[in-house]
């Protein structure tokens, strides 16, 4: 049940495999669309995961470097955003691996010796205060919660992946998936709650 | 029938997740359950809630710079199509097939004899091995 995106609409995916097609083909205004269409979605992962901006952005150009050649690949099973949240979820958890990382601090945010960041992103112009006010509170519980609760939630919400995909993606059991989504929604609720 | 703990399990499945967004029918025995336990009741409206803002809340957006170098590398990283060319296909072996029939007077003649057919798929053939070792060179030098 949890394995394949049920539910979604075939002209999403068939949408989806056209503009794959369009872009391999040479068309620059679908090769816009792409990148337009799914950055934000990339580079939400790697920040809501925890990467500073530095590495976000590294690691938001290797993931769309790869996704562009297995684009040839791409046969349209998943949507296209949930093809490269899997790319992205991979390419994160390989960063935190990678030696250049190991010097940097583990754990959750709310470690007591983990550095804090330096503060807020600026919020984007269509944004209100209080949108920006949410997106703060979310940001902060989503902070308290460790590595991989806030992949698999950002995994779920932001990237609309499957438990079953989770769960092959980040080699855990469907279960472990679910227990995580379940922690990490409450401890969202109740930060969005005390905005309240 | 599900029990509590079943359900919350549930909610989390695609199916579920299509009803919440209201994309699809809820699933029979959520549906069930849901409408005899006013906790799980509270729960699907707060899942159905959640579903609808988190996504907007947890994104992020992107700088603008790094948009920018992703649509320039785009163009530059794009593997060529792994379909057949079939135009550039038929002007090739076009010329395969000249070529062929330019020197098939240096050929024996029973070779000779084959006929024009013969001599094209012989220069179709050479016009596609041409065509792949210039992709295979294409893709060696990066």
């Amino acid at each position: 049940m949890a394995g394949e995106p049920a539910g979604v609409p075939d002209i999403e995916r068939s949408r989806d495999r056209e503009l794959a097609r369009r872009c391999l083909a040479g068309d620059g205004a679908a090769q816009r669309e792409l990148v337009r269409r799914f950055t934000a979605l990339v580079w939400s992962l790697c920040i809501r995961a925890g990467l500073p901006e530095t590495e976000a952005d590294d690691v938001c150009q290797e993931t769309f470097w790869r996704a562009f050649k297995a684009l040839p690949r791409f046969r349209g099973e998943a949507r296209l955003s949930t093809w490269l949240c899997t790319l992205a979820l991979r390419r994160i958890a390989d960063h935190r691996r990678s030696p250049a990382r190991r010097d940097l601090p583990a754990g959750a945010a709310s470690d007591p010796d983990f550095p804090q960041p330096k503060g807020p992103p600026p919020p984007s112009p269509e944004s209100g205060a209080a949108l920006s006010q949410r997106r703060q509170r979310v940001r902060t519980a989503l902070a308290g919660l460790a590595e991989p609760a806030r992949s698999v939630l950002v995994a779920y919400y932001l990237g609309e992946m499957p438990v079953g995909e989770i769960a092959r993606t980040l080699g855990m059991p469907e279960g472990t998936v679910k227990t995580h989504l379940h922690r990490g929604r409450r401890a969202l609720r109740e930060g969005l709650r005390e905005l309240c | 029938m599900l029990n509590c703990t079943d359900f919350n399990d549930r909610l989390w499945d695609e199916d579920c997740r299509c009803a919440l967004a209201g994309r699809g029918p809820v699933p029979a025995d959520v549906a069930v359950h849901r409408d005899a336990c006013s906790a799980c009741h509270q729960a699907w409206t707060e899942a159905a809630d959640d579903l609808a803002t988190l996504p907007h809340l947890l994104l992020v957006p992107a700088p603008a710079a790094l948009q920018a170098r992703l649509q320039r590398g785009m163009a530059e990283r794009l593997p060529p199509s792994p379909a057949l060319d079939w135009t550039a296909g038929i002007v090739w072996a076009t010329i395969g097939a000249v070529v062929a029939l330019a020197v098939a007077g240096e050929f024996p003649a029973w070779i000779a004899g084959l006929g024009p057919l013969c001599l094209s798929l012989v220069g179709a053939s050479l016009a596609f091995s041409a065509s792949a070792a210039r992709n295979a060179l294409r893709e060696a030098l990066g």
